[in-house]
């Protein structure tokens, strides 16, 4: 098992070799010129980002033979022995495995000693925050009185977790995450070394899914390598990761703001019959409405926060259509999703329902797309004689269409609201007149409420969130004059359902104050 | 070819003989996925190939792979529960063997299946081994549920998600066990979710229909107002409880989407002509919507010893009063 | 302004400078990388041609009596002539301690060749003793270092180095670094390595490297919520994250710097001028806690609070993943 894996192969071995970290690279370089080095360096940041890398060229560079110099030769005896791992002045302590305080000690003994093979003796401690109290205490000894011969190079992904007496003798140096440009560089640059080649579509797969970190995506690059034959494509990646693409949920999305419920359950059976997994479906899902909020919390582009320059524009789109109430909402139904999938045998009906409830159906309503959707199937059977969903089709409209779009009017007025403000005033001070499923009546009692709704673009606005909503034209015609009888009908279904009552209020309320505010 | 006859899982697969290909292999693997996923399977086709006489490829034919297929190769060891969990002194039994016994093959190999019931002190001794595995020896840990694990233990493998299959690699599964399928695969997928241990209980579509109509019968009768109890103390008494229960809980998904499905008959599990009239009548969208966790929950509570009929009938008269609820609103147009 | 007494290290400074060695010092440390740095410039003083450390010799004071150390100083030097002691830890000066007048006599007298320093990390100075070395100034107090003289040891110490900063720098580099000496220094060494050859510290540089105090990425974090720049809001939950700290201390921290502006609202409203002193944080950040004031309403302070709340119970809860927890919860506090 002496394999070596892609990104030890590939790992720095001098500081120009050492991508994303300049500012790291100029402070030690700098400091090694000047003959400044510090006694004790503290390396901090996120896994894959370079910080043993650093501390082991660093070693290398203060004990080469060349003499004390700003890059290791990486031919002289010492560089390679240390490289190696063979020097045994340059020490390479894990604490994660090694937390004890005797190896502490016993460092403390030994850095008394004056180095044997090299210059100076450089003790590297990694994820140093698992050393015990104990451990601390005698290492803070030998950082309170630094021998001379000794360079200290402690490294940990968690400083906070690190007594303020240690960090305090030691100078700190943050290790960022690496740029996405960066990581993708360097990933073609490795493609091309081992002669293979790669899509660019995956190749920002890869760099995306790294998370600014280089060794994790050097380790998803060797994966990825091992599986795929001949150039690597996308859906290798996807292979290797078990994930979707991003236009599954793009999709997917579509279909909501299409209110497209097919669409959105059939999305779900290709997911089943690929045999993906469902947990990480869910995962990715909550990822890219997450995608869906910042992009619109950020005004569009968002590299730094994970989302691919190419997505942004289209996810800003959505988002947009969307609403941040309504992300908000899709959310934590897929919270709760998430935590139910992690126990269930049938993750795919899980989110059927789930989709459901993002559809918001009210218990009765069902769209009239999927009524005549429904009388056209097969599935009708042959034998029986009064065909199920007819009954919903053969229902006067006029009261079934009026009464679901009673009950979107405050979807409705909502989306109004997105597209303009103005519309969406004109409308609070109108009434809703007639509705045969075709053509909806708004009635003005002012002239110049019913003229502003006439001209200008008002009506458009509303015939347009009419048929995102409804899925088909539906003509909108304005009149003049009150028709309170209308409104009390709608009173008078006397029915418990809340979102009557709530449109009520939006009708009747805000009416007030709108006139208030104009 | 051993390798042969684990379906789908191409990922995995791969993964695998590539580590023993360029010789890569780690010292122990975990498995983890639903009971039925095939876990078991590729343990044994891993392993199998793993001491293979002929180039380490899983031939079958070597006498090492028939061995291992007759499960008396001697360096391939199987650990079960004993009872609910896997115990101190089965962990403790399985280290003598890592540490002394002699190996024949090339590696010795020890399934732990069901890992997850790994008691807390025999996890912590397995720990131990798992850390400082003796020279040849490999561990592939089978689980359920990943949560139950050390996570220390966990971190000393490699883990991998069994996945459930697709369609193509359903239909060539059911095939080679010698269950013709054709059509019926969409709708076994349904059934199944991708499950082929599951898959394998229901390719009689025959027996499925049947499961279905019953489910549909009991839907009937809850809606009809029919006693709880009577229909509480029958579903108790059938052999294939499960089976029902799941048959109902598809039924009724099947009455959701059965609007949207429209010319895609293929999602549902079972034939749409089969909720008419005052199935869909009665089993409105909202009833449907929250009588579906009622029958999950069952299904879960079901897997602990409780008394079966009192939980069905909890179960039942929170789905007549799920439905009574649904109804009342008006819901009749 | 207040008007200072000047530091006593700075006073040190001087006495060094014109070559006044006292025979007894007596550090009282709260400050104990001054302390050190005091003690080592001294010791430079003391033996300008040797090498410092063979010269001087430290000791506990927790392991020696007070007599022990007095002995100590009697016994001539390898070098001969002087020698320097110097006491951490020294418990002497502390309540409830006395001194024998013969002992108190030794210490007062002038010696030559001997000096004794004390680093005694409890003064009383009732004690008798403390009173007359207190009297002779050789009582020397370092305190931690604030406001305009944090400012100027940060901006003397950056001049030792070759490099100038300018005011408006100086106060953003000493905001972000904070108060502990031995990190600012560290900090300040890192600065102008990073540096090299360039003379004048500039912003980017200083956002380039130094280390930024978690309070001051929070303050940040808020600033930016506050004044609706959501996107620079989630930069500032990135770095965070990315160093390390963990999602509920952010949180922690997001909580306190609400409850913090919530207080200043109010003490604003009843009009209070001095919103530093009244909530006892730095000038620097009551200017700005009073401008987000004045920024926010009430209503919604309010509903920050239920946001912060809930987003704590869905870390807790394990109901939402903390990163994306916090995501959502900066969205939502930076809508309007």
């Amino acid at each position: 098992m002496t394999y070596q894996a892609l990104y030890r192969q590939w790992r720095p071995q001098t500081f120009a070799e050492l991508v994303g970290q300049e500012h790291v690279t100029k402070t030690l370089q700098n400091a090694l010129r000047q003959g400044k080095l510090a006694h004790a360096y503290l390396f901090c940041g996120s896994r894959g980002t370079g910080k043993t890398s650093a501390a082991k060229i660093l070693a290398k560079a203060v004990n080469c033979e060349q003499g004390e110099s700003v890059e290791p030769c990486n031919q002289c005896a010492a560089c390679q022995g240390i490289q190696a791992g063979r020097v045994m002045d340059v020490l390479e302590i894990d604490a994660a495995s090694t937390r004890g305080i005797d190896e502490i000690r016993d460092l403390r003994e030994k850095a008394r000693y004056a180095p044997v093979e090299v210059r100076k003796k450089v003790y590297i401690i990694d994820e140093v925050h698992m050393l015990t109290a104990e451990a601390f205490n005698a290492l803070l000894k030998t950082l309170e009185e630094p021998p001379n011969q000794v360079l200290f190079i402690l490294a940990t992904t968690e400083p906070h977790k690190l007594p303020a007496t240690i960090t305090s003798r030691c100078q700190r140096l943050d290790f960022r995450l690496i740029d996405f440009d960066v990581i993708k560089k360097r990933l073609a640059e490795v493609i091309a070394a081992v002669g293979r080649a790669c899509e660019e579509d995956a190749l920002n797969l890869i760099a995306e899914e790294a998370a600014g970190s280089l060794r994790d995506a050097l380790s998803l690059l060797e994966q990825v390598l091992a599986y795929a034959q001949g150039t690597v494509s996308s859906e290798d990646v996807l292979a290797v990761l078990g994930t979707v693409g991003r236009d599954v949920f793009y999709e997917l999305t579509a279909a909501i703001l299409n209110r497209d419920l097919a669409k959105a359950l059939l999305l779900l059976q290709d997911v089943a019959v690929s045999g993906k997994d469902f947990q990480h479906f869910t995962q990715q899902a909550i990822l890219y409405f997450r995608d869906l909020m910042v992009v619109l919390a950020c005004g569009e582009r968002a590299e730094r926060l994970g989302i691919a320059a190419d997505w942004a524009p289209k996810l800003y789109q959505q988002a947009q259509a969307l609403g941040l109430g309504e992300i908000g909402r899709i959310l934590s139904i897929l919270h709760e999703l998430l935590s139910e999938i992690r126990w269930s045998n049938r993750p795919r009906l899980l989110w059927e329902l789930a989709v459901f409830k993002i559809f918001a159906f009210e218990d009765l309503a069902e769209p009239p797309t999927y009524t005549q959707t429904a009388a056209t199937t097969e599935i009708v059977p042959e034998k029986q004689v009064d065909v199920p969903q007819a009954p919903e089709v053969a229902v006067p409209q006029q009261i079934t269409a009026r009464e679901q779009l009673v009950r979107q009017w405050p979807r409705i007025l909502d989306e109004v609201k997105k597209e303009s403000i103005k519309c969406h005033a004109l409308l609070l001070s109108g009434e809703l007149g007639n509705f045969d499923g075709k053509n909806l009546e708004i009635c003005f009692e002012g002239q110049f409420h019913y003229d502003m709704m006439e001209g200008e673009q008002n009506k458009k606005y509303l015939e347009n969130v009419l048929e995102r909503i409804f899925g088909k034209k539906i003509r909108v015609c304005c009149s003049l004059g009150s028709k309170p009888e209308k409104v009390k009908n709608v009173e008078q279904e006397n029915n418990p359902e809340e979102l009557i009552q709530t449109a009520l209020e939006i009708f009747r309320g805000q009416l007030i104050d709108e006139s208030e505010k104009e | 070819m051993l390798w042969k006859t684990i379906y789908g899982r191409k990922e995995l697969v791969r993964t695998l003989q590539e580590a023993i290909h360029a010789d890569k292999v780690a010292h122990a693997y975990l498995f983890y996925g639903p009971e039925g996923i095939g876990k078991k399977t590729i343990a044994q086709v891993f392993a199998t190939a793993l001491n293979c006489l002929d180039g380490q490829k899983g031939c079958g034919v070597c006498l090492s792979c028939r061995r291992a297929a007759a499960q008396i190769h001697p360096d391939i060891h199987y650990i079960e529960p004993d009872g609910k969990t896997i115990k101190i002194d089965q962990v403790r039994r399985l280290k003598k063997y890592a540490y002394l016994k002699p190996r024949e093959s090339r590696y010795q190999i020890f399934i732990l299946q069901q890992a997850d019931t790994l008691t807390t002190e025999a996890a912590n001794s397995l720990l131990k081994v798992l850390e400082e595995p003796p020279v040849g020896s490999i561990f592939l840990l089978l689980a359920e549920n990943l949560s139950a694990l050390l996570p220390t233990i966990r971190s000393r493998c490699q883990e991998f998600a069994v996945s459930r299959l697709d369609r193509e690699s359903m239909a060539e599964f059911l095939r080679a066990q010698g269950r013709m399928t054709g059509e019926q695969i969409a709708e076994i997928m349904v059934w199944a979710e991708g499950i082929p241990g599951k898959a394998l209980e229901l390719t009689d579509s025959q027996a499925r229909q049947q499961l279905y109509q019953e489910a549909v019968a009991y839907l009937k009768a809850l809606a009809a107002g029919k006693g709880v109890s009577s229909l509480a103390a029958k579903l108790a008494e059938t052999e294939d409880l499960t089976a029902v229960l799941d048959a109902m809980i598809l039924a009724l998904r099947d009455l959701l989407i059965l609007p949207a499905a429209g010319k895609h008959p293929e999602v549902l599990a079972g034939k749409g002509s089969l909720l008419c009239g005052q199935l869909t009548e009665k089993w409105h969208r909202s009833a449907c919507l929250a009588a579906i966790p009622v029958l999950l929950k069952l299904q879960r509570d079901l897997q602990s010893p409780i008394n079966v009929r009192l939980a069905l009938e909890n179960a039942f008269w929170d789905l007549k009063e799920v439905y009574n609820r649904a109804n009342s609103c008006g819901n009749s147009l | 302004m207040r008007k200072q007494q000047e530091p006593d290290y700075l006073r040190l400074q001087r006495e060094l400078q014109v070559g006044k060695i006292r025979p007894v010092y007596l550090f009282y440390p709260e400050e104990d990388y001054l302390a050190e740095q005091a003690a080592a410039e001294l010791v430079k003083k003391f033996f300008p041609h040797a090498e410092a450390k063979a010269a001087s010799a430290v000791v506990d004071g927790r392991e020696h009596a007070l007599t022990e150390v007095v002995a100590m100083t009697d016994t001539v030097s390898l070098f001969g002539g002087s020698r320097l002691l110097l006491v951490k830890n020294a418990p002497y000066f502390a309540k409830g301690q006395r001194l024998t007048k013969e002992l108190l006599q030794r210490l007062l007298v002038k010696n030559h060749e001997a000096c004794l320093v004390f680093f005694a990390p409890e003064i009383s100075f009732t004690a008798k003793v403390v009173k007359e070395l207190n009297a002779r100034g050789a009582v020397f107090r370092f305190e931690p270092l604030k406001g305009y003289a944090l400012q100027n040891w940060v901006k003397q110490q950056l001049a030792a180095q070759g490099k100038n900063i300018s005011g408006e720098n100086l106060t953003f580099f000493v905001e972000r670094i904070g108060g502990d000496l031995r990190n600012a220094a560290n900090e300040i060494a890192k600065l102008a390595a990073f540096l090299g050859e360039k003379k004048e510290v500039t912003k980017e540089s200083i956002m380039a490297v130094c280390t930024r105090t978690i309070q001051a990425d929070i303050f940040a974090l808020v600033d930016a919520v506050v004044y609706g720049r959501t996107k620079e809001a989630l930069f500032f939950l990135r770095d965070l994250l990315a160093a390390g700290e963990p999602a509920l201390l952010i949180l922690a921290m997001l909580i306190r710097q609400f409850r913090l502006l919530g207080e200043a609202k109010e003490l604003l409203a009843a009009g209070e001028n001095d919103l530093a002193g009244a909530l006892k944080i730095h000038p620097y950040a009551a200017k700005k806690v009073s401008a987000q004031a004045a920024k926010t309403s009430m209503s919604y302070l309010k509903r920050a609070v239920e946001l912060l709340a809930q987003c704590e119970l869905d870390i807790k809860r394990g109901r939402i993943e903390p990163v994306l927890a916090l995501e959502t919860l900066i969205v939502a506090l930076g809508a309007k």
